[in-house]
């Protein structure tokens, strides 16, 4: 049981926060995405996802990028390397709870 | 990595395991979280599906193949126009499942609920495409044995379509059956396969899935003729139940959805 509990609480502190596991499980999936696909399935509102989104960004997990769709701007959103790499160290730990 | 679904599986039993045997609480929410994390990653499924996009891009494939097959039939066989109608057709049915998907996509749900581009350098989705490129290439490989001897009496140019004068080949029980077997199977899996995601919050799909087992049946007994007499009105009815489903998934979506204002992009 102390096993389960240390590997518990060796998780990534960054991406342990709820709001920000959400986003990261599902950037996980994608290539990439815009801020309003996120806005919609995360059910945040825009000020919590922004500062969510910078938060993963410092730590280069997330790699956001100003663009334009024809005249409209558009952030597009995706799991850097270090990201998924950590999203991937970040399950293996919550399994060995198991 | 596990495929999210098989994981999301064994995470669920192991967390209610826990449960059961009174683990710790910290154990509990590991658990629960871990849960949580494999609903979140199915959403993107469920995504792809929000909008009857993929459904409709296979009602304009059923529908361009059978109207062109009927056009054949129906207008003169000497005129221009039929042919030019026809090959239209046929080409909306080879090229427009490609083009409706992404123009739906484009500017219905990407402006609304947002773009998200699939990740295609899985090894999941290239074992996927290759078991596809196989399975597609048996079928056809086996619709033209199946069919060669229909096609040398009728003087078919392509599956669909029937040379006009052409006489009518004796009817050949088994291929028909063959053939209404596979649209059958083929149509049923691909639906169960594309609603799968949103048939739990639509639970109507199912009606029309048994519509797309049991429609086809219907259709053999009131039709006579050939393989591609049958496979006509076959495939005008599956498109036509496909694009219903599509159509109905589109306007629900578009009724509980809002385009966002301009300075949520």
């Amino acid at each position: 049981m102390n096993e389960q509990l240390q590997a518990i609480a060796g998780l990534d502190r960054v991406i342990h926060e709820p709001g920000r596991l959400m986003i990261v499980s599902l950037l996980a999936l994608v290539k990439e995405c815009d801020f309003l696909y996120l806005l919609h399935e995360t059910e945040m509102n825009k000020g919590n996802l922004s500062s969510h989104l910078a938060r993963l960004e410092e730590a280069g997990y997330v790699e956001i990028e100003k663009t334009y769709r024809g005249k409209v701007p558009m952030t597009l959103l995706r799991l850097t390397r270090a990201g998924r790499a950590a999203f991937d160290e970040y399950r293996k730990g919550l399994m060995a709870a198991f | 990595m596990k495929h999210p679904i098989r994981e999301f599986i064994q995470i669920f039993r192991a967390g209610q395991r826990a449960q059961r045997e009174g683990r710790t609480d910290e154990f509990v929410r590991a658990a629960k979280e871990n849960e949580q994390i494999q609903k979140t990653m199915m959403r993107p499924m469920r995504y792809e599906a929000i909008d009857g996009a993929g459904e409709i891009a296979c009602a304009t494939m059923l529908l361009g193949f059978a109207l062109s097959s009927y056009m054949y039939v129906l207008l003169p066989p000497a005129s221009l126009w039929t042919h030019g109608i026809a090959w239209l057709l046929f080409f909306v049915g080879a090229f427009g499942p490609y083009c409706t998907h992404k123009a739906i996509k484009r500017f219905i749900t990407w402006p609304r609920t947002g773009y998200v581009a699939y990740r295609r350098d899985t090894k999941s989705f290239r074992i996927g495409m290759v078991a596809g490129g196989v399975v597609a290439v048996g079928i056809s490989l086996g619709l033209v044995f199946l069919l060669r001897s229909e096609l040398r009496h009728t003087g078919a140019i392509s599956p669909g379509i029937i040379s006009p004068g052409a006489t009518p080949a004796s009817p050949i029980g088994y291929t028909r059956k063959t053939m209404l077997a596979l649209l059958v199977v083929s149509n049923a899996f691909l639906y169960l396969m594309m609603a799968a995601a949103t048939i739990r919050k639509k639970p109507w799909k199912w009606l029309l899935l048994v519509l797309i087992v049991l429609g086809p049946l219907e259709i053999n007994l009131l039709v006579p003729g050939n393989v591609i007499e049958l496979s006509r009105p076959v495939m005008l009815f599956l498109g036509l139940v496909w694009l219903l489903s599509g159509g109905a998934t589109l306007f629900s979506y578009l009724r509980h959805s809002q385009p966002p204002a301009a300075e949520a992009a």
